[in-house]
């Protein structure tokens, strides 16, 4: 793309892209125009930001009042609006070890691995102390009951790698645990989609650390990241855009 | 400026930020989630109405937001405003949920600012109050032809696409594209003190 850039084309990309409507053909233009000229980032989040002022223009409408106390009695006893199933209080340890064996599994270690794993005291120390550093909400999410898990390797832009992704149904939490994923490049982010009906839904972005490990937890945002109608996949994008793919797939769902 | 407060609903004394309700919310005080609800209560609600056209609906939505705005921390303050938080949320949720009620399941390509890279936190936008933000946003509606106006809207309540748009007003889409372009261009020239 050297020809300069008919503006009025442009601004429609920028548009398309806004509305979140863009054909893959003008996802691939845009990617490149984008990568050619950074600063239409800010152009684009200036126009975004324009639309997204819409809901205040509603005229304004006052909620039910007892909305306001059922939310706050909801969270005063931190029931969740729909009804989850109690939990039991477990020892800590449990939990812990619970958690471990089921991080070990995401890694996708095997069963020998798992009992080698489990083992040595320390290495559970490490895992339980990285879920601690991460949030302790992490080892709910793993803990409970209508958790599913969706396994991804790598394309061949990673072909090394590979996860599993953890979600939790009720809590609309997902967790995600990946292996030799390349640390991302400067100004680069991955970002996991959800493709359902030849539509990309953005789900969350991460990086990997320098040890090529992921071990991120989201809250999902839409439900097409966690139904099992759609395919999970992995690309690497731009980090300075709202969610487009854009960038090449680099992991993507596969059957068990 | 003002305070970030809120005239819309009137109940609300706090002049707190919404960065130290935040923090005072993550701190297990639900008193800071009430304060929000009364300011943002009215606004998540109304967004969900419009989009769900259901009262049951949208109140079940609302509450869902709020709840998830308590037990989680999907919201982080260095990447946006809450209130903006709180409408991308909002809207991608009442769409879905909009979405899964035809027979055939259709999600919408959408973006989340939650997810995007760090935005402006000296929003100005969040230096008014909520009654300010409405005037200034339905006085820049007001300057869209009415034709670029129910385009954005269509886009934007309904999550239809361009195309979508095009059949169901029976235009030809080049006509559709050229009227989101310059409503959404003239929008951001009519509000270019509140964005960048």
């Amino acid at each position: 793309m050297t020809e300069p850039l008919n503006p009025e084309h442009l601004e429609e990309l920028m548009t398309g892209y806004v509305l979140g409507d863009l054909s893959p053909e003008e996802a691939l233009e845009f990617g490149q125009l984008l990568a050619e000229n950074p600063q239409l980032a800010t152009e684009v989040s200036s126009l975004q930001e324009a639309l997204e002022v819409l809901p205040y223009a509603l005229p304004e409408v006052t909620p039910p009042p007892h909305l306001r106390t059922a939310i706050l009695e909801a969270a005063n006893s931190s029931l969740t609006p729909i009804s989850t199933p109690k939990r039991f209080s477990l020892p800590w340890s449990k939990i812990a070890a619970g958690a471990a064996a089921l991080l070990a599994l995401a890694l996708g270690l095997d069963n020998y691995n798992l009992r080698q794993q489990l083992k040595v005291v320390q290495a559970q120390k490490d895992v339980i102390e990285v879920l601690q550093q991460r949030n302790t909400r992490v080892i709910e999410v793993l803990q409970q009951r209508n958790t599913r898990l969706f396994t991804l390797t790598g394309t061949e832009n990673a072909n090394t790698a590979s996860g599993s992704i953890a979600i939790n149904t009720n809590e609309q939490k997902a967790v995600i645990v990946f292996q030799n994923l390349p640390a991302s490049p400067a100004g680069q982010i991955y970002r996991l989609w959800a493709i359902a009906d030849d539509k990309k839904i953005a789900c969350a972005n991460f990086d990997a650390s320098q040890q090529g490990t992921v071990l991120a937890e989201f809250t999902i945002p839409a439900a097409a990241c966690s139904s099992t109608k759609s395919t999970l996949a992995v690309t690497l994008e731009p980090s300075t855009l709202p969610p487009q793919p854009v960038g090449p797939a680099v992991m993507v769902e596969s059957s068990l | 400026m003002p305070p970030d407060s809120s005239d819309r609903t009137p109940k609300t004394p706090s002049t707190r930020m919404d960065r130290d309700l935040f923090q005072a919310l993550k701190a297990g005080q639900s008193s800071a989630l009430g304060i929000l609800y009364d300011r943002y209560g009215s606004l998540v609600y109304g967004l969900a109405l419009k989009i769900l056209r259901n009262p049951q609906e949208a109140e079940d939505l609302t509450q869902e937001i709020f709840l998830n705005l308590w037990r989680s921390d999907g919201y982080n303050p260095a990447r946006g405003s809450l209130s903006s938080y709180l409408t991308v949320m909002t809207r991608s949720r009442a769409i879905d949920k909009l979405r899964s009620r035809g027979t055939s399941v259709k999600f919408l390509e959408r973006w989340q600012h939650a997810m995007t890279a760090e935005t402006r936190t000296d929003n100005p936008f969040e230096q008014v109050s909520l009654g300010e933000r409405s005037q200034q946003v339905r006085a820049a509606l007001a300057e869209l032809s009415e034709n670029q106006r129910q385009i954005l809207e269509m886009a934007y309540y309904e999550g239809l696409s361009q195309s979508e748009i095009a059949t169901q007003l029976d235009i030809p889409l080049g006509t559709v594209k050229t009227r989101a372009r310059t409503g959404l261009l003239k929008l951001r020239q009519t509000l270019r003190e509140f964005i960048k």
